[in-house]
């Protein structure tokens, strides 16, 4: 495979090398920095860990401490920079398990350029390299896919618990995971089919557990709170563009005095909805299919989210050139799906900007109902996505299935 | 008890002390005029205290803003502030190595002044400035005001009080030494009678040193637009760096505002600095934040701030005023000690109890800058819930029939 790209392989490196040193550039000669806010919560974080204190000692440190162990080595070797040598890595590795796990039979020119949607993505690309870490826990979903199709579930499953560590959301992709193992199984009998779902989820909580364990066990119940509760139980986000947000600024400032708790509710809509798209793999139990059954799922998982920003975008994004190889949605229909969901993001930034910037008060109409239009848009390209989906059945088994 | 009642007027210049000044067995009057001000001490002895802290109250009217200080005056921060050193932390107070602290826009002398002083004061916190000091052993409070053109003031001695009266003028003042002269009157403890004035001059080192509006040469102003990251400016191009000193900004901020410590920096930044909850989620627990930013001579100095959300409004401003009064400040090293305390004030908690004592500070500029934070109505409220429970019903009828109902086209994909 590696032979096969190599070319688009080469130049996403060097890409990635040219963003990366003209971070460095503009942060020493621009006022705007290139580095990622976050990235300096990690790095600082980082330092406490070097000094062996907790990485919590960091104000709006939110995450794993793992990840503040992965940047030590910035105050090891005294470079700032590192992590995000680390983070463009991981991304890479991203890269080329998604050019692997492609179909094999789609064209070289097709697979060059859905391998591009993540490879030569200027969003991916600056993610990583303002260092950003959303590619770590990429690179863990992706690998954890490329041993489920290997059929190791064991390390597929050590894989997918420390993916659910890092970050809680992608707990969501154990429903067609299942599915997808249940079916794969099914020739060798309802034995080997219980035993591998078992021998996935077992190693699966070997990691989940054993991380939240360890980190419990020197973190204490900080860890707890700052990686996971918090994202739970806080109301109070600022703007961004989720559906709820309004609602959820008008509940958390109303508390005890008449509000409603619909807010409260967010994540029954998210929680029905993750369920219904991940149950479109047993329509098709394939490993292709579930690779678009990943991206529909986690398309409708941050649409109906509390919170959204664009870099939960990527959560889909790592996806896209799966769903892409296989889907029957003609150019036309195409381009009209990204154009409305490029136009309503952007009337909803055009509000943001109003805010942010200018101060203006476009809470309501302005900002609301660029979520809400926003929000329409994601649903209406959902639909369209199941459908596609329900159409990539082989006709026979959907006749069989459908009896 | 005895209290003690020092009374002072300055004026600009030896003869306006025979022509504004009249007096009779009893009362003293004294005239207003341009740049007069009357400053009124009195301490009180406390008896049977246990209390060892120290307190500091303070008080300056924001319009006072405009007015030229003199040299009696030491400047304090615009709004009503209260600092101690005590160990306990009283609510939305915020603490920091040497005090606690709590500042606000509203002037509530009675709930930080000690139950048993019982004085027959008339505030007046429209118009007056006010300095108090809560020590041990006693209760020193002054009161500044401005003798207008026109204004007449005129004193004669209580019962239970020890009467003195200082009437001066600038002789000299620069910005290491500063020389008064007049008249100093007592009254007798007995009978009430003026005795005779007395001619006095006092010699002394200023702690603050206001600077003239007239010859100020920065601006403090507020990036446009302002939005949620509203950026102070701080012009000092045309002023040069000075050694033993260093230009700063104290900045006491409403809840509503706060330094993010990581991105701008700060000398010094105490109380509520959480970078992401909003106003409501934290306002029992404390009024806001205190922070000192070193500035940089010769260039405009940028110091972003961010507001946070805010209450909603209920029908009425669409977005919240809020006021801060950056104060600029040139604090230097004289090396001497005698620069802590003059005649007419003293330096004691506060910011001033940052620095060494024998820091002197020079006020460049305080404008009051005015953020306006937008914020939502609440009279939106049932809108936004149902058009966002409309669009939740509408996309789940949406997607259940498209996952559920029969596929139209898949009869076209077949014949492919």
């Amino acid at each position: 495979m590696a032979g096969r790209y190599w070319g688009l392989i080469a130049v996403s490196f060097l890409v990635r090398v040219g963003f990366f040193l003209f971070g460095i550039y503009q942060d020493a000669n621009f006022k705007v920095r290139y580095t990622d806010i976050d990235y300096f919560v990690f790095h600082d974080a980082a330092k406490y860990v070097y000094a062996g204190k907790s990485p919590y000692a960091r104000d709006t440190y939110r995450y794993t401490p793992l990840l503040s162990w992965l940047l030590v080595p910035n105050h090891y070797f005294g470079w700032f920079h590192l992590g995000k040598v680390i983070f463009v890595i991981f991304d890479l590795i991203t890269g080329l398990i998604i050019m692997n796990l492609l179909n094999q039979t789609i064209s070289k020119k097709k697979a060059l350029i859905l391998g591009s949607i993540w490879l030569l993505n200027p969003m991916v690309i600056t993610i990583s390299t303002r260092g950003n870490a959303e590619s770590v826990l990429c690179c863990l979903i992706m690998l954890t896919l490329y041993y489920l199709q290997k059929g190791n579930y064991t390390v597929a499953g050590l894989l997918y618990g420390l993916s659910i560590h890092l970050k809680i959301y992608p707990i969501i992709y154990c429903i067609p995971m299942a599915i997808f193992i249940y079916y794969r199984t099914s020739r060798q009998g309802p034995q080997a089919q219980l035993t591998s779902l078992f021998n996935i989820g077992l190693s699966t909580l070997v990691t989940l557990l054993g991380c939240g364990w360890t980190m419990y066990k020197i973190y204490g119940y900080e860890f707890l709170d700052q990686a996971y509760l918090y994202h739970l139980y806080r109301t109070d986000h600022r703007h961004n563009f989720s559906i709820w947000n309004m609602l959820l600024y008008l509940d958390s400032a109303n508390q005890g005095s008449g509000g409603s708790n619909l807010s409260k509710y967010a994540f029954v809509p998210q929680l029905l909805l993750v369920l219904l798209t991940g149950c479109l793999e047993w329509w098709n139990p394939t490993f292709d299919n579930l690779l678009s059954v990943l991206f529909v799922q986690t398309f409708a998982f941050v649409a109906y989210n509390k919170v959204c920003t664009s870099q939960y975008f990527v959560w889909y994004l790592i996806f896209l050139p799966f769903y892409l190889s296989r889907s029957h949605i003609g150019w036309k229909k195409g381009l009209l799906m990204v154009t409305l969901w490029v136009v309503t993001q952007g009337i909803w930034l055009s509000q943001g900007y109003y805010l942010e910037f200018e101060g203006k008060n476009v809470f309501y109409p302005g900002l609301f109902v660029a979520s809400a239009l926003f929000f329409l848009t994601n649903v209406w390209l959902l639909g369209q996505f199941i459908t596609d989906l329900k159409m990539l059945v082989p006709p026979a088994s959907a006749s069989k299935r459908l009896n | 008890m005895v209290t003690r009642h020092r009374v002072t007027v300055l004026y600009n210049a030896p003869e306006d002390i025979g022509s504004h000044m009249s007096q009779n067995d009893t009362h003293l009057t004294v005239q207003g005029g341009p740049g007069v001000v009357l400053q009124q001490r009195w301490l009180l002895e406390r008896t049977g205290n246990v209390d060892e802290s120290f307190k500091k109250i303070t008080w300056r009217p924001r319009a006072d803003l405009t007015r030229d200080l003199t040299v009696i005056e030491n400047e304090l921060s615009v709004g009503f502030s209260v600092y101690s050193n005590s160990t306990e932390v009283p609510e939305r107070f915020i603490s920091n190595p040497m005090y606690k602290s709590f500042h606000g826009e509203e002037f509530d002398i009675k709930q930080h002044l000690p139950f048993e002083i019982n004085l027959d004061l008339v505030w007046n916190p429209k118009d007056f400035t006010y300095d108090i000091t809560v020590e041990p052993s006693q209760i020193q409070i002054i009161e500044y005001r401005p003798l207008k053109q026109g204004k007449e003031f005129t004193i004669g001695k209580l019962k239970d009080e020890k009467l003195e009266m200082g009437v001066f003028f600038v002789d000299s003042s620069d910005e290491n030494d500063v020389d008064i002269g007049g008249i100093r009157c007592n009254w007798g403890l007995d009978d009430s009678k003026m005795e005779r004035c007395q001619k006095t001059s006092l010699l002394y080192k200023p702690g603050h040193i206001a600077y003239n509006h007239s010859i100020q040469t920065t601006s403090v102003f507020l990036e446009q637009p302002i939005g949620l990251h509203p950026k102070v400016k701080v012009d000092l191009t045309s002023l040069e760096e000075r050694s033993q000193c260093m230009y700063l900004m104290h900045l006491q901020l409403p809840l509503e505002l706060f330094v993010d410590k990581f991105q701008s920096s700060p000398l010094l930044l105490f109380g509520e600095h959480d970078l992401e909850l909003p106003e409501y989620s934290l306002r029992n627990q404390a009024w806001g934040s205190e922070s000192i930013f070193e500035l940089k001579a010769g260039i405009i100095n940028e110091i972003t701030l961010h507001s946070r959300y805010i209450e909603p409004s209920d029908g009425n401003e669409e977005k919240f005023e809020v006021l801060f009064d950056p104060e600029i400040i040139l604090a230097c090293d004289t090396g001497d000690n005698k620069v802590s305390h003059n005649p007419f004030y003293k330096k004691g908690l506060g910011y001033e109890s940052l620095f060494t004592d024998d820091t002197s500070f020079r006020h460049l500029n305080t404008t009051t800058l005015s953020v306006p934070i937008p914020r939502p109505d609440t009279n939106d409220y049932s809108k936004i819930k149902y058009i966002t429970l409309l669009c939740l019903i509408i996309s789940f009828i949406y997607l259940f029939s498209k996952a559920f109902g029969k596929n139209k086209k898949k009869a076209s994909v077949k014949q492919e």
